[in-house]
């Protein structure tokens, strides 16, 4: 009973690490499917992708995800005649694979919720694998149809069945020989080898032989598989390859032309081997390497244009082995270099050291290497996966330690004053600034563990901007700066939503349609620029577009009809100002509701989340030329440094960053213009406010006012208060409970002696 | 059960699965006498085929089924004379019995 516990827990662990792992897989294939996308001929690209797609279904095997399964196979077997150049990756292509690889996230989502799959995701998961297996198809014929097929030499197991082989297939051109050789054990994974052999495809030829001498009878194990199939097959090598897809490390195949391969070349090569034929021999093993390169290069689709390259490498290669050229001067087609090819080649390698020549036609071999880099591959970076909570947990100890370390001073300050022991306070100091040395390096290992590159974030935006572009029929490229640029992850995270809107209003509005944009004589294809970097200790990220920017005269209107502002107050403004006017609660340009942007929540809520987590907003805009929207946020939140004012004998925190100056004036000096008030500070008029009034205490008047000079957003603003503290590091804790919803007040921090200190917030209060 | 065993022959019928791989090569190893009628195999597991290879029992019959027909059969010894077939018949009866008794 305890057991099958474990087991279920056991199970929900791996079940929780693949959906962890395979989401992060799928992020990848999306990027790598996108570069691939743009650049067709990324081989990096497409390899990544494959082995992306290939761990998930390799993963997936370990749960019961027939769909997602069959979908991931379908896709790989794809993808795996795109990395071989069999097939080019085009928009539709990209479209199908992504939106595959949507349903896929889709079904690790069910998975993740209910452990299972809904019934009907076998039904999409076969729509998704016949298209992807109709454009398979597709290539088939192609290849076929060009003509191009590079044939391989014979292998070693198949030359003592040569004549049989030759005899069964007659009347057939090509032959897809195989050797295919069970695992020992593959039995016992529910595999029935000799089922899937008699299932081969146009079958023209079997053999069945053990792997190994069989044992003695008395010692022959019935579970260990030891048999090995030699097939030959009239149907070509991708319906071979794809009826043996689920063992592809078992299989070797070789497809081999059998009208260029007369009987009598048998006793030839007899003779090619020996001496008496040293014209033959001369090929070294480098130029047989070349010769094949060269007609792997030309087997390649769209390498026809360098049929004459491949032409110079070939009379070059025989003229350095002391060989007459085969090829006639200039123009020589495709089909005249490959039989020259051919020519020079076959008779040699099938002759050849059987096992280095042949073996090397194996298709497994390399796959193999492949399947062991991969597995090296994540035990190199060492890394560590920790839940967020323990991070968090760790961090607020930090913040704990910092706030009791604070207390030492005022314990020194004791010591001396109170008890009159100066000594014991210059320990106390002494022992202080080493823990407070400590407490800083562990303070910004935990901030750096919470790090992370915006590129966590910015991976996302490729698909949106694709997608939106798509669906819009805009051209629009991406181009993203920064990605290594940091910040704490509450900040990455927090900016997803802002940015998702922020691109997608710039591809909605801003970014014209490709004919606008070549009657205006831009580039049809419009750049979306994503920009990270790092300034001081904020975090900037810009995102700009070279679109129509933004019709101030219409916000204008805008903003009047929807009575955010009076005709005469919006006709004062000046351009720059009008166009900020995007911020306001509630506005929106857009003429409908659509499916992208226009549905009220605008550039507002943009602003909103990012000055909750303490930055802000700036939008320029230059009519005709873009738009460029700025985001500004703090690298980290965790520690946040405040000024301390007094008021009414409170201590109440300023954040720093607002803080320009502060001064002391008479209070003769504050003109009141009505209920307003305001100083002239450096020839500059400014507001003031009185913090007592906001906070709703007595007025308190005094001789000389103490004035915070505050910058909030594009303002600047005089706040009068009773008297200034000092700057100090807090863990600024926002408010929790039933105190959250209290306006005003940023959070609370606790002080060295004890005290809390209440933190304004200054943007909400003014 | 898709292999009926006799004393000297086992009868393959229908689908014959791995469940009878080491019953078979038991069977086989017991006696090497002892003979195989695949004529009513539809399918054949590789587990089964196996042991075919490697004890090589005399075949009785030849799978009718016409995949096996083709590419198993060649690959396994000649049917016996139909006269050893009627003669193993003959001799079967009795030792059923003994069984049963």
């Amino acid at each position: 009973m305890s057991d099958q516990m474990d087991n279920k827990a056991e199970n929900a662990e791996l079940a929780a690490s693949f959906v962890a792992e395979t989401r992060e897989l799928l992020d990848e294939a999306n990027s790598a499917l996108l570069a691939l996308e743009r650049k067709p001929e990324d081989q990096e690209a497409i390899n990544n992708l494959f082995r992306c797609v290939h761990s998930i279904k390799g993963a997936a095997g370990l749960f019961d995800l027939p769909a997602l399964i069959h979908l991931v196979h379908a896709g790989e077997d794809l993808l795996g005649a795109m990395r071989d150049g069999k097939l080019r990756m085009d928009g539709a292509a990209t479209d199908e694979l992504l939106a595959g690889l949507d349903h896929v996230n889709g079904w690790l989502d069910q998975f993740h919720r209910d452990g299972k799959l809904a019934p009907d995701t076998m039904g999409i998961a076969r729509q998704f694998a016949a298209l992807y297996r109709a454009r398979l198809g597709g290539e088939r014929a192609a290849a076929q149809a060009s003509g191009d097929i590079a044939y391989d030499a014979w292998p070693a197991w198949a030359e003592p069945a040569r004549e049989a082989i030759t005899a069964a297939a007659m009347g057939v051109d090509a032959l897809v020989l195989l050797r295919y050789t069970p695992e020992e054990g593959c039995f016992f994974s529910g595999d029935d080898p000799l089922f899937t052999v008699l299932q081969t495809p146009q079958m023209a030829w079997l053999d069945i032989q053990p792997r190994e001498p069989w044992p003695d009878p008395s010692r022959f194990d019935p579970y260990a598989c030891n048999l090995m199939f030699l097939i030959a097959s009239a149907a070509t090598r991708a319906e071979v390859e794809m009826h043996y897809r689920y063992v592809p490390d078992c299989i070797e195949l070789v497809e081999v032309a059998l009208q260029t391969l007369p009987r009598d070349t048998v006793p030839e090569q007899a003779s090619a081997s020996g001496p008496s034929a040293p014209t033959k021999r001369k090929l070294t093993a480098l130029a047989v390497e070349l010769l094949e390169a060269q007609r792997r290069a030309l087997s390649m689709p769209g390498r026809h244009g360098q049929v004459d390259d491949i032409a110079v490498t070939l009379r070059n290669l025989c003229s350095s082995q002391g060989l007459p050229s085969p090829l006639v001067d200039q123009g020589a087609t495709s089909q005249d270099v490959a039989q020259a090819i051919d020519a020079l080649l076959k008779p040699d390698a099938p002759a050849g050291p059987p096992d280095e020549d042949s073996a090397a036609q194996f298709a497994p071999v390399p796959r193999a290497a492949d399947l062991a880099v991969e597995r090296v591959e994540p035990s190199t970076d060492k890394t560590l996966r920790v839940e967020q909570v323990k991070v968090d947990t760790l961090m607020n100890l930090v913040g704990e330690l910092v706030v009791a370390k604070n207390a030492l001073p005022f314990l020194a300050r004791d010591a001396e004053m109170k008890f009159g022991c100066r000594e014991l306070a210059r320990e106390i100091k002494d022992k202080y600034a080493v823990i407070d040395r400590i407490a800083r390096q562990m303070q910004n290992s935990v901030m750096d563990i919470r790090m992370m590159p915006v590129s966590d974030l910015f991976r996302r935006f490729p698909r949106l901007v694709r997608d939106v572009a798509r669906k819009l029929d805009k051209k629009v490229q991406l181009v993203i700066e920064g990605e290594a640029t940091e910040a704490d992850k509450n900040i990455i995270e927090a900016l997803a939503e802002p940015l998702t809107h922020v691109l997608r209003n710039s591809l909605d509005h801003g970014i014209e349609l490709p004919a606008e944009r070549a009657r205006l004589g831009k580039d049809e294809t419009a750049t979306l620029r994503l920009r990270a970097f790092q300034e001081g200790d904020s975090v900037v990220i810009e995102v700009s577009d070279d679109g129509r920017g933004i019709d101030a005269g219409r916000v204008r209107a805008k903003a009047v009809e929807r009575g955010l502002l009076d005709a005469e107050r919006a006709g004062g403004l000046t351009d720059d100002q009008a166009v900020q006017l995007v911020f306001l609660p509630g506005f929106s340009t857009a003429e409908q509701v659509s499916d992208l942007s226009g549905r009220g929540v605008g550039m507002d809520a943009v602003r909103t989340v990012v000055e909750r987590h303490g930055g802000n907003v700036l939008l320029s805009s230059y009519a005709g030329e873009g738009t460029k929207v700025v985001l500004k946020l703090p690298l980290s939140m965790a520690i946040t440094r405040v000024l301390t004012i007094e008021l009414a004998g409170q201590l109440y925190g300023v954040p720093m960053d607002l803080v320009v100056e502060t001064v002391r004036i008479g209070s003769h000096s504050i003109r009141r213009m009505k209920e307003a008030e305001a100083v002239v500070l450096r020839d500059t008029v400014i507001p003031i406010v009185r913090l007592r009034k906001i906070l709703g205490m007595d007025p308190g008047d005094k001789a000389l006012e103490s004035i915070l000079i505050l910058k909030i957003g594009n303002s600047t603003v005089g706040l009068i208060i009773d008297d200034f503290g000092t700057g100090m590091d807090i863990i600024l804790k926002p408010f929790a409970g039933i105190l959250m919803h209290m306006g005003g007040f940023a959070g609370t921090a606790v002080l060295g002696d004890g005290r809390v200190l209440l933190v304004l917030n200054l943007k909400e209060l003014l | 059960m898709p292999i009926s065993y006799s004393t000297t022959t086992a009868k393959f019928v229908g689908e014959c699965s791995i469940e009878d791989a080491s019953e078979l090569t038991e069977w086989l190893l017991a006696k090497p006498a002892r003979k195989v009628d695949l004529a009513q195999c539809r399918n054949l597991h590789t587990a089964l085929l196996q042991p075919l290879l490697v004890l090589a029992p005399a075949i009785k019959a030849l799978p009718k089924e016409e995949r096996l027909a083709r590419w198993i059969s060649p690959l396994l010894p000649a049917p016996v004379a139909s006269a050893t077939r009627i003669a193993s018949r003959k001799r079967t009866k009795p030792s059923i019995e003994q069984v049963l008794a």
